[in-house]
């Protein structure tokens, strides 16, 4: 075993499953990316999301045009259509990242997000790591630095939610 | 053998008379009708043949070839040209048209041409013509000369070009060919793979810089923070 790992081992019971996961994640064989590739990936991502609900809003905006609805149901739309869009982008990212560790930008640039333990991202850390991404966004983007000076290139989100990025395995 | 005068006068008492009535004679009418009758009786046919199929016509060509008559003959005739206005001549008749004429009506040309066409005999004489070095000789030199080459400028400058293009662009036969053609599976298959191949290109690109960039980035804020270098990763 390896120094880091009995380190590790000497970890608050509180951090014993994040601490499990470094011990697994201590010697791996994945090259972890940095800020730039992911925030490209993620401008990929956040202009497919945005594209498909801007042509689903289209629609929907074209189809009330013709119709004369009550100015309440219009507000109630609008409400509803604000909490679709933040339904479909927190389901775009959590379903991909727990079901293939890939959204489509991060395909597009050959990166995975994985568990530091080395699995697939089970659902509830998917949550936990979109949550932590809003979190790292909110201080001026300062959560993504930490990208820049951590060992495993691990921003906020990452911590939380205990996954790391990782070059994908060509396929 | 007697002579015809010694027949009728064997005495040549009267020579002169004899002369004279044998010129008579032969020049009657009578003797020409007793000739016609010989010449045309089967006896005169019998005699030929047996002439010409005898011993003594075989021998007398053999001997005629064997001294070089037969060479010599026919050298006097190609020299004296005697063939050469012969053949003047014949080419000036309507002989050579009706020649022409009658093959043609017979369908002979066009055997001919349908037996080369279908002959292994022009592939065999198209194929050594190829392969021979002088063609390519031939077509280097064609090739490589000036006159050549002038001669394709001034065809590619002339006005049968350009209205040849404008016509061919013109005709509706062209779209539906090009329309064939891009619609054809082989077609759009190569589009597709040169579109895909592309925009893979394009984001290898991209995913190779920006890997340098995260590198070049992480080493500024390290620098700044007077953090060590991020230890290496694994390959």
């Amino acid at each position: 075993m390896s120094i880091t790992a009995l380190r590790l081992r000497k970890r608050a019971p509180a951090s014993a499953a994040a601490a499990r996961d470094d011990v697994v994640d201590a010697a791996p064989s994945q090259q972890y990316v940095g800020l730039v590739t992911r925030a490209i990936a993620f401008a990929l991502d956040a202009a497919l999301i945005n594209a498909i609900a801007i042509l689903t809003t289209a629609v929907v905006t074209l189809t009330f045009s013709v119709v004369t609805v009550p100015q309440d149901v219009r507000t109630a739309a609008v409400a509803i259509g604000g909490a679709a869009y933040l339904l479909w982008s927190v389901g775009y990212f959590v379903v991909f990242w727990a079901a293939t560790g890939q959204t489509p930008g991060s395909r597009a640039l050959h990166i995975r997000v994985r568990a530091a333990s080395g699995g697939r991202l089970p659902p509830r850390r998917a949550l936990v790591r979109f949550v932590g991404l809003t979190l790292a966004a909110l201080p001026l983007f300062a959560g993504f630095l930490l990208i820049l000076i951590d060992d495993r290139r691990r921003g906020l989100h990452d911590v939380l939610a205990r996954t790391v990025v990782v070059e994908a395995e060509d396929e | 053998m007697p002579s015809l005068g010694t027949v009728v006068d064997p005495f040549r008492l009267f020579p002169r008379v004899t002369v004279a009535v044998l010129e008579r004679a032969l020049a009657s009418r009578l003797a020409a009708d007793a000739l016609d009758v010989l010449l045309r009786s089967a006896l005169a046919e019998r005699a030929v043949r047996i002439v010409v199929e005898g011993p003594l016509a075989e021998a007398a060509a053999r001997a005629a070839i064997r001294t070089g008559l037969v060479e010599r003959v026919a050298g006097e005739l190609l020299e004296s040209g005697a063939v050469e206005t012969m053949v003047d001549r014949a080419l000036a008749t309507p002989l050579p048209q009706r020649v022409a004429d009658r093959l043609l009506v017979a369908g002979v040309a066009e055997q001919m041409a349908d037996r080369v066409l279908a002959g292994p005999e022009l592939d065999r004489a198209l194929e050594r013509a190829l392969a021979s070095p002088r063609m390519a000789e031939l077509a280097d030199s064609l090739l490589n000369n000036d006159g050549m080459e002038a001669l394709v400028a001034q065809l590619l400058d002339s006005r049968l070009v350009d209205s040849s293009v404008a016509r061919v662009l013109a005709s509706e036969e062209l779209w539906i060919v090009v329309d064939e053609i891009a619609r054809s599976p082989a077609v759009t298959e190569a589009i597709a793979h040169q579109g895909a191949g592309f925009a893979d290109q394009v984001v290898d690109e991209v995913g190779q810089r920006s890997r340098r960039a995260d590198a070049r980035l992480e080493r500024v804020a390290r620098k700044m923070l007077r953090r060590p270098p991020a230890p290496a990763g694994p390959p």
